[in-house]
């Protein structure tokens, strides 16, 4: 064989068992078990803690609010929506000797929250039929169909804080405006 | 007579080189070869061992086909899910990183096409802080004729667009039927965020990586629902496995004529929607 071509094949030889072994160190084991990907990252994904535990988790040790909350319209408005994400709650989650408590939303704070559905708002789906107001004689409003009733804070409360007349575990109101008008007054 | 092996023939010089180059290149194709089906059957031989639950020992993604449904005839516009997706997924908190959103759908009397605003949009910070966390009342005194809510968020294509640009293998779909981003492996190039047509995609400017909606699969992976169906007051978001026939997905598609957005654009979403309109894309 001309020594050239001796060379040339060394070369490719040479180069080929390199390139091989070079994708072989450097690709990691997982990489084409399912795919042109790493498997391993699917249980490192997998491995991530939830935030939201759910209504149950909440349960545990709450559980008088929870049948409160679980036993009128509201149900579907779960704790974590208003009162955060409750993670690792009551315990620490860079020290397990230690509690932290889920910030207690205020008076002010439940204003703002209650609006986020509440408030009258373009393309949020009325209720059908249309809301009635809540009648003190009858005990009841119009029943729940679709979508959802809708304020202008202003006009229906006048700048007071939602939690004067409703309990946002039990929505209908508990209080009425014109009670809570008369116990002020001297 | 029979034939003098040693005596010179006529062209013997040329045919043994030419049979020289033969076998080199024998030689030089089987070692190609065989290098090629090494670097494909190893991965291959080694699916042959016994197969034990992936991804988890409690969770088996062969068994399950994931899907998602979007009602947009129930949707509130509360942003309750675009809160809980950033909380349970560390999303930064402002009106530019979303894996899931709202948009709104406004037709007003006189305007040949929709107003369509989403709660990043600035009018809608103003009133909201800059988390954008609600949307402002703008309309309130314009003739409205029809007006909609549409979350959006990853489709979870089966044929992702995002998955085929991507140059290092970093995002990938699942058995299960999500599609994942591999923290480690990307690149951050985003071009995976300018090939999705759906714009789920955004970029992760602290990690300086892409990012986008995952279903929560740390939450399916254990039973659970994602963070925005579970945080959903109205029930305008819908999850499950569409292998389970019972499943709350399974149903839905059986009992709604669904949609998918852009279908024309060949990514077969699995996110499938019902009362939207022919505007919403």
């Amino acid at each position: 064989m001309p020594k050239h071509i001796l060379r040339l094949s060394v070369l490719i030889v040479v180069s080929l068992a390199l390139a091989v072994s070079a994708k072989a160190y450097f690709t990691v084991d997982s990489f084409y078990r399912y795919g042109h990907y790493r498997a391993d990252s699917v249980p490192m994904i997998a491995a991530q803690e939830p935030a939201y535990r759910g209504p149950a988790y909440c349960a545990d040790c709450h559980s008088d609010r929870h049948g409160q909350w679980s036993s009128n319209g509201h149900k579907t408005v779960k704790c974590e929506i208003c009162h955060g994400p409750a993670r690792t709650h009551p315990f620490d989650p860079n020290d397990p000797d230690k509690t932290f408590k889920l910030p207690r939303p205020t008076a002010e704070d439940t204003r703002t929250l209650c609006t986020l559905c509440h408030m009258q708002l373009t393309a949020r789906p009325l209720r059908d039929p249309p809301q009635q107001a809540w009648d003190p004689a009858v005990g009841k409003s119009a029943p729940w169909r679709t979508g959802i009733s809708q304020v202008l804070p202003d006009e229906h409360s006048g700048g007071s804080a939602c939690l004067m007349c409703h309990d946002p575990h039990q929505p209908k109101p508990i209080r009425f405006k014109e009670e809570l008008v008369q116990a002020a007054q001297p | 007579m029979q034939p003098d092996e040693s005596a010179p023939l006529p062209g013997r010089q040329d045919e043994q080189k030419s049979a020289d180059r033969r076998r080199f290149l024998a030689g030089a194709g089987a070692a190609c070869a065989s290098a090629a089906l090494a670097s494909v059957l190893g991965p291959t031989l080694a699916l042959g061992e016994t197969r034990v639950s992936f991804p988890t020992p409690d969770y088996d993604w062969e068994k399950h086909n994931w899907g998602y449904g979007i009602d947009a005839t129930k949707c509130i516009g509360c942003l309750r899910c675009v809160d809980a997706c950033k909380n349970e997924n560390g999303v930064a908190k402002d009106a530019h990183h979303f894996r899931t959103w709202v948009e709104r759908y406004v037709y007003i009397e006189g305007e040949k096409h929709p107003r369509i605003d989403s709660q990043a949009d600035p009018g809608n910070i103003a009133v909201s802080a800059p988390d954008a966390s609600r949307f402002d009342d703008r309309y309130k005194d314009a003739k409205v004729e029809k007006a909609f809510f549409v979350p959006k968020m990853c489709n979870h294509c089966q044929e992702p667009s995002c998955v085929q640009v991507c140059p290092t293998g970093a995002t990938y779909k699942t058995k299960d039927g999500a599609v994942l981003v591999d923290k480690s492996y990307c690149i951050g190039c985003q071009y995976c965020v300018q090939a999705c047509p759906y714009g789920a995609r955004y970029f992760n400017d602290v990690e300086r990586r892409a990012d986008k909606c995952t279903w929560c699969y740390h939450r399916i992976s254990k039973g659970m629902n994602p963070a925005c169906v579970e945080v959903c007051p109205v029930g305008a978001r819908v999850f499950g496995d569409m292998n389970d026939k019972s499943s709350p997905i399974s149903r839905f598609l059986k009992d709604n004529r669904v949609f998918v957005l852009k279908p024309e654009m060949g990514n077969k979403p699995t996110c499938f929607y019902i009362g939207i309109d022919k505007e919403v894309s």
